[in-house]
C-alpha cells in the first residue's frame, strides 16, 4: 500500500520579491519580514521609553534588528511557526528547574564501600 | 536556594500572589506548577479540570510476522477503517512497557513438571536470573479517545456526583466508540482499573524504572484527592531554560531513582510501499530498539470538508507565489511545481476518493527516551535516529518540559510544532499493537524473537499434546551448520531438567556429549549401537504388537460406537494385523537394502523375496534367518531356485559381517528393554557407520557404505520402540537427527509417519531434524506436522518445501529471508561458531516468527553441542592429515 503523506503541501516557502514591477534584491519570507517589523516597533517603543530617539541610537538599534532577525529567522520553518517558537520559549522558561540545584549530596563510608545518597 | 531570587522564584511569587489576591475569605491554596490537568479517573475514563473526557482502550497484540502481501494490506486497511470512524475526535496514543513477569513464567513452569531432575531448583533459579537480565518487556498500546466535555471543575466541586451524572449522560457515545474500538484492526478493550493504574504510574514516572509489581486495585475510581497515589515522590525538572533532556525522579522499589529523559519528535516522513517493501509498520519500528521507550502522539482525526479548505487555502497560497514570481520575472522553484500537482492529487483524494481512506488526519508523534547517564541518553538517541534513518527524519525539539507533560493522560498539546498530516490510510500502517508473539508462557525458554521486535520464547513442548489435542511431531530443517543440532539438543537439555525421558538417535555421534554434562551425566546414558549385542536391531523386533489393555469398551475412541466391546477388538485386529505387516515390510527393505544395487531392483529379486516373506509369519519372535529359510523353500520350489540361491548366499555373507549380526541374530532376542528403561536421556549412537555421501549414488556404495544404511534405518525404529516402552500417558521425547534418510524407502516413510501419528497418543515430542524439508513432504508428514523450526536454507526446492510446511504463501518474499539466516561473520571463525543461530518457528497454533537461539548463556551446553572441530581435534588433525578422515559428520572428511 502506498503510503503518502500531506507534509510536501505545507511546506510551501511564501517568499515577498518585491512591490509590483520593481523586484528586491534579496528574496526573504513574509515571516522574516514580521519578525523585522515586530522588532523594530519594539526598538523604537523602547528607545521612546528611554528618551533615546536619535539617529545614530537608531541607526545602531536597527542594525541590530536585522542582526536579531537573521539569527530568529532559521528557526521559524515549516515544522515550527513564529507562534509555536514563541510558545516553545515560553513553556521553556515556565519549566521548573532542575532539582539538582536543591540537591544535597552526601558521601558516607560503609562496610561494603564508597556510598553516595542524594537527597532531594 | 539562592536561585530563587531568580525568574524562577519571581514567577513563582508572582502566581502566589495572583492566587491569594483571589479574596481574604478564601483559603490561600498554592496550586504547584505540577498540577495535573487529571481530575476523575472513572472506569476507563478520564476527566480533566476543563471538562475533557477521554475514554481509554487497551490494544490487542496484532501480529504481523510472515503476513502476505495481502494480509498485511488488510490489516491496514482495517486499521484505518477503524481510526476513519473517529473523526472529529482527538485520539491521544500512548504506548508503555511492563517488565515480562518473570517470577510468574518461572512459577507456571516450575507447576508445570513432573518428577524433574534433582538439579531442577538451581537450574530454574538460573534460568530465572538469565530471563531477567534480558531486555524483554510486554508493550502496552493505549488509545484514548475523545468523547465530550462536562461541566468545569467549579461546578464539579460543588457536586461531587455531578461527573458520574453528566458521565451517564455521555453514555451513548461512549458505547459508539467502545463498538468502533472493539472492532477488527483495533481489537480494543476498554482499560481496566490495573491498566489505568500501570498507564499514570508509568506517565508520572516518565522514563523511571517500572515498578516490579502492578498494585491490585481495590475500586477503579479515583477522585482529585487520589492522585497523590501517582504523584507522590515524583519530581520532574528542567536543568536549564533551552535544555535538550528533563530530569525526573522517584522512588522505585524503596529506593530513589533518578533519569535523564529526552522527548524526540517525528519530522518529515517519506515512507515507501508497507508491506510490498519489505518495511514494517512505521511505528511499531520502534520495538527494534534495545531500550525501552515510552511514545505518545496525539492525533485528530478531521472532518473532510475542514480538511478539504485547509488544503485549498494552502494551493491558493502555491498559486499566489507562482504568479508573484511570474510578476517579477523570476523562474518559480520547482517545488512550487511540486507542491501544486501534490495538493490538486489530495484534493481530488478527498474529494472523490475510497470513503473512509481518504479521510485526513493531524499528528504529534513523541517518543521519550531515558537513561541512568546522558552519555548513554545521547547514545539512545542517536540509535533511535538511525533507526527510522532515511525515511523518517528525527527531531529533538526544546521546549523538553512541556513536551514530556504531554505523555500524561489529560495534559495539552505543549505545541503545535512537528505537526504530521497524513491521509488516515498512512495512519493506518502505523500499527503501533503489532508485536512479536509466540510460544506460551509456561515452558522452558528457547530464546527470543529477532524480527519485528524482541521477546522472548517460551515452547512447552508437551502443551500441544496437552492442551490442543494437536500432534507432536516437530520438524527441525536447515542446511549443514544452520543449528539444528544445537536446538534440538537445547529442547532436549532444558526438557531433560523438567524430567522428561528421551530417547535421541545419533547417526553422526556428537549429541553423545549431552550426556558427559554435570546436570545430566547421572541420568543419561550414552550406548553405540554398533557394539551392541547381537540381534538388537532384528527388524522383527522393531515394532511391538498393540497393547490389548488400551482396546476396551471404556477406550473413549470406542464409547461412541454402536458396539464398543465389538469395535474395539475389531480395531485390535486391524492394528494387530497392521503390525505384522509393518514387520515384514520393514525386513524386506532392510535385506533389499543390504543387497547390491542390480540384484536389489531386478524383478527376480523381488519375486522371491515376496515369496520366501510369505513363508514368515511376521511375529515379534521372527528375524531376517526366518527369511533365509524362506528363501530355502523357494529354491526347492520355484522356477527361480537359482536366483534363490544367490540371494541366500549374499545375505549369509552379509550376516557374518559385524553390522549384519546386529540384524541376524544367532538365537531369539530377549527382552533388552533394560538398558534404556531407568535412565531419563538416552542417545543412541552409530558412530563408526561409514554413511554414504550424500551426492554418492546408490550403483557407486561400497559394501560397508550398503550395510550403512540398513543399519541407521533399523536404529531409528529402534530408538522409536524404545520410548514407546514407557507408559503411554507420560511425557516422553524423541530425537531422530539426520532424519532425510528414512524416506527412502516404503519403511523408512512409515516410520516418519508412525511416529508422527502415535505422538498425540503416547504424549511423545518427536524432534525430525532433516536438511531439506521435501523430506517431510514426500514421507506424507505434512498433515502430522505441529510445530516447525527452519534455520538457514539454501536452494529454491528446499526453500519451497519449508515456507509449505510452515503455511507460509510462496513469492511473498521470504525464500530470500530464509538463505540470510544467521549470517555469517566473514572472516572471522571464532566469531562464526559462537554466533547465535536463527530459526523461523511456527509453534502450531498459527502463529510463525523469526527467533534467536543464543546458546552461549549456558556454556556447558554449548560446549557440548558445539558440532565444530575443537580447537584441539583441529590441531591434531593438522598433524595428521589422516584423522580427519574418521572424525566428523559420517565419518566424511
Amino acid at each position: 500500500m502506498q503510503m503518502h503523506s500531506d507534509d510536501e503541501l505545507y511546506a510551501v516557502d511564501s517568499v515577498f520579491l518585491g512591490p509590483p514591477r520593481f523586484t528586491l534584491p534579496f528574496k526573504a519570507r513574509y515571516q522574516a519580514y514580521a519578525v523585522g517589523i515586530t522588532l523594530t516597533i519594539a526598538l523604537l517603543i523602547l528607545l521612546k521609553i528611554i528618551n533615546l530617539m536619535a539617529f545614530w541610537p537608531i541607526a545602531y538599534g536597527m542594525v541590530a534588528v536585522i542582526w536579531a532577525t537573521r539569527k530568529i529567522t532559521p528557526h521559524i520553518t515549516h515544522d515550527s511557526s513564529l507562534t509555536t517558537l514563541v510558545r516553545t520559549v515560553w513553556n521553556d522558561v515556565r519549566a521548573p528547574r532542575s532539582a539538582s540545584q536543591q540537591q544535597e549530596t552526601v558521601t558516607e563510608m560503609t562496610s561494603t564501600g564508597i556510598r553516595r545518597h542524594t537527597y532531594l | 536556594m539562592s536561585r530563587d531570587t531568580t525568574r524562577k522564584g519571581f514567577l513563582q511569587r508572582a502566581r502566589r500572589a495572583n492566587f491569594q489576591s483571589n479574596g481574604p475569605d478564601k483559603p490561600k491554596v498554592r496550586r504547584e506548577r505540577g498540577d495535573l490537568q487529571l481530575t476523575d479517573v472513572v472506569g476507563h475514563l478520564t476527566v480533566t479540570r476543563t471538562g475533557q473526557v477521554t475514554a481509554w482502550y487497551l490494544l490487542a497484540p496484532q501480529r504481523w510476522s510472515f503476513r502476505t502481501h495481502a494480509d498485511g494490506n488488510s490489516l491496514i486497511a482495517q486499521h484505518a477503517q477503524r481510526l476513519a470512524q473517529l473523526v472529529g475526535r482527538r485520539l491521544h496514543i500512548r504506548v508503555t512497557h511492563r517488565p515480562y513477569p518473570v517470577a510468574r513464567w518461572a512459577a507456571a513452569l516450575h507447576d508445570s513438571v513432573v518428577n524433574p531432575l534433582p538439579g531442577w531448583d538451581r537450574y530454574l533459579q538460573e534460568e530465572q536470573q538469565r530471563v531477567a537480565r534480558l531486555p524483554l518487556a510486554d508493550k502496552c498500546v493505549y488509545y484514548g479517545v475523545q468523547i465530550g466535555k462536562i461541566s468545569s471543575g467549579s461546578v464539579q466541586k460543588i457536586a461531587a456526583k455531578a461527573v458520574h451524572r453528566q458521565l451517564r449522560q455521555l453514555q451513548q457515545d461512549i458505547s459508539a466508540v467502545d463498538r468502533i474500538m472493539s472492532g477488527p484492526g483495533l481489537d480494543a478493550r476498554p482499560a481496566q482499573a490495573t491498566d489505568m493504574d500501570w498507564l499514570m504510574t508509568r506517565s508520572i514516572g516518565l522514563g523511571l524504572p517500572a515498578p516490579l509489581h502492578s498494585t491490585p486495585q481495590p475500586t477503579d475510581i479515583w477522585n482529585e484527592s487520589d492522585l497523590g497515589e501517582w504523584t507522590d515522590g515524583i519530581q520532574w525538572a528542567a536543568p536549564s531554560p533551552f535544555a535538550d533532556h528533563i530530569l525526573v525522579s522517584g522512588n522505585r522499589s524503596g529506593r530513589r531513582e533518578q533519569r535523564y529523559v529526552s522527548v524526540l519528535t517525528l519530522g518529515r516522513m517519506d515512507l515507501p510501499d508497507i508491506p510490498e517493501s519489505g518495511m514494517g509498520p512505521w511505528l511499531q519500528r520502534l520495538d527494534q530498539l534495545r531500550f525501552s521507550y515510552e511514545l505518545s502522539a496525539t492525533i485528530d482525526v478531521r472532518d473532510a470538508t475542514e480538511a478539504g479548505n485547509e488544503i485549498n487555502k494552502q494551493l491558493d497560497r502555491i498559486r499566489h507565489q507562482y504568479s508573484h514570481h511570474r510578476e517579477h520575472g523570476v523562474q518559480p522553484p520547482l517545488s512550487l511545481t511540486r507542491q501544486s500537482q501534490i495538493g490538486q492529487i489530495v484534493e481530488d483524494d478527498i474529494s472523490h476518493g475510497a470513503a473512509g481512506l481518504s479521510t485526513r488526519t493531524r499528528g504529534w508523534f513523541r517518543i521519550a527516551l531515558s537513561a541512568p547517564t546522558l552519555e548513554t541518553l545521547e547514545e539512545r538517541i542517536s540509535k533511535l535516529k538511525e533507526k527510522f534513518q532515511p525515511s523518517v527524519l528525527i527531531a529533538h525539539p526544546q521546549g523538553q518540559y512541556a513536551l514530556a507533560r504531554e505523555f500524561i493522560p489529560g495534559e495539552p498539546l505543549s505545541s503545535e510544532a512537528y505537526a504530521r498530516r497524513m491521509p488516515v490510510r498512512t495512519l493506518g500502517a502505523s500499527l503501533p499493537s503489532v508485536t512479536s508473539d509466540i510460544g506460551d508462557r509456561r515452558g522452558p525458554n528457547l530464546g527470543y524473537t529477532s524480527g519485528v521486535s524482541r521477546r522472548p520464547v517460551m515452547w512447552h513442548p508437551w502443551n500441544s499434546m496437552e492442551t490442543r489435542d494437536s500432534n507432536g511431531l516437530s520438524v527441525v530443517l536447515g542446511t549443514q551448520g544452520s543449528g539444528k543440532t544445537a536446538l534440538c539438543g537445547s529442547i532436549c537439555y532444558h526438557t531433560s531438567m523438567m524430567g522428561v525421558p528421551w530417547v535421541v538417535l545419533d547417526p553422526s555421534g556428537p549429541i553423545g556429549r549431552l550426556c558427559e554434562m554435570e546436570d545430566l551425566r547421572p541420568y543419561s546414558k550414552a550406548i553405540n549401537l554398533m557394539h551392541s549385542e547381537p540381534g538388537t536391531l532384528n527388524p522383527y523386533r522393531m515394532i511391538p504388537d498393540p497393547d490389548i489393555a488400551r482396546y476396551t469398551r471404556d477406550n473413549p475412541e470406542y464409547r461412541g460406537a454402536d458396539n464398543p466391546e465389538i469395535t474395539a477388538m475389531r480395531a485390535y485386529q486391524t492394528d494387530l494385523q497392521r503390525a505384522t505387516r509393518i514387520r515384514n515390510t520393514l525386513a524386506q527393505d532392510v535385506l533389499t537394502m543390504m543387497l547390491p544395487r542390480e540384484i536389489a531392483t531386478s524383478r527376480e529379486t523381488h519375486m522371491v523375496l515376496t515369496q520366501a516373506f510369505g513363508h514368515v509369519e511376521g511375529t515379534i519372535h521372527n528375524s531376517p534367518r526366518d527369511v533365509i529359510d524362506g528363501l530355502r523353500k523357494v529354491q526347492q520350489s520355484s522356477n527361480y531356485g537359482e536366483h534363490a540361491q544367490y540371494l541366500i548366499q549374499l545375505l549369509e555373507n552379509a550376516a557374518e559381517t559385524p553390522h549384519g549380526q546386529l540384524i541376524f541374530p544367532a538365537a531369539e532376542g530377549g527382552d533388552d528393554g533394560y538398558q534404556t528403561r531407568h535412565w531419563r536421556l538416552v542417545v543412541f549412537s552409530l558412530q563408526g557407520l561409514a554413511l554414504p555421501a550424500e551426492q554418492t549414488p546408490p550403483e557407486e556404495w561400497g559394501v560397508e557404505e550398503r550395510l550403512s544404511m540398513p543399519m541407521m534405518h533399523l536404529a531409528a525404529w529402534y530408538a522409536q520402540s524404545r520410548i514407546y516402552q514407557r507408559d503411554i500417558g507420560e511425557r516422553k521425547g524423541l530425537w531422530l537427527d539426520e532424519a532425510h534418510d528414512f524416506q527412502r524407502v516404503t519403511s523408512g516413510r512409515e516410520l516418519l509417519r508412525k511416529t508422527g501419528r502415535d505422538s498425540r497418543k503416547h504424549n511423545t515430542r518427536a524432534l525430525l531434524s532433516t536438511q531439506d524439508g521435501q523430506d517431510a513432504l514426500t514421507a506424507g508428514l505434512e498433515n502430522w506436522v505441529d510445530s516447525v523450526f527452519v534455520g538457514r536454507t539454501v536452494g529454491s526446492d528446499a526453500q519451497r518445501a519449508a515456507l509449505k510446511l510452515l503455511r507460509i504463501e510462496e513469492g511473498s518474499g521470504y525464500e530470500e529471508m530464509l538463505a540470510g539466516l544467521s549470517p555469517e561473520v566473514h572472516g572471522n571463525d571464532k566469531r562464526n561458531s559462537e554466533r547465535p543461530r536463527e530459526f523461523v518457528f511456527s509453534d502450531g497454533s498459527g502463529r510463525v516468527e523469526r527467533i534467536t537461539i543464543p546458546l552461549r548463556q549456558r556454556p556447558a551446553l554449548y560446549r557440548a553441542l558445539n558440532t565444530r572441530p575443537r580447537d584441539e581435534e583441529r590441531s591434531d588433525m593438522q598433524a595428521n592429515p589422516w584423522l580427519s578422515m574418521t572424525k566428523g559428520k559420517g565419518g566424511q572428511a
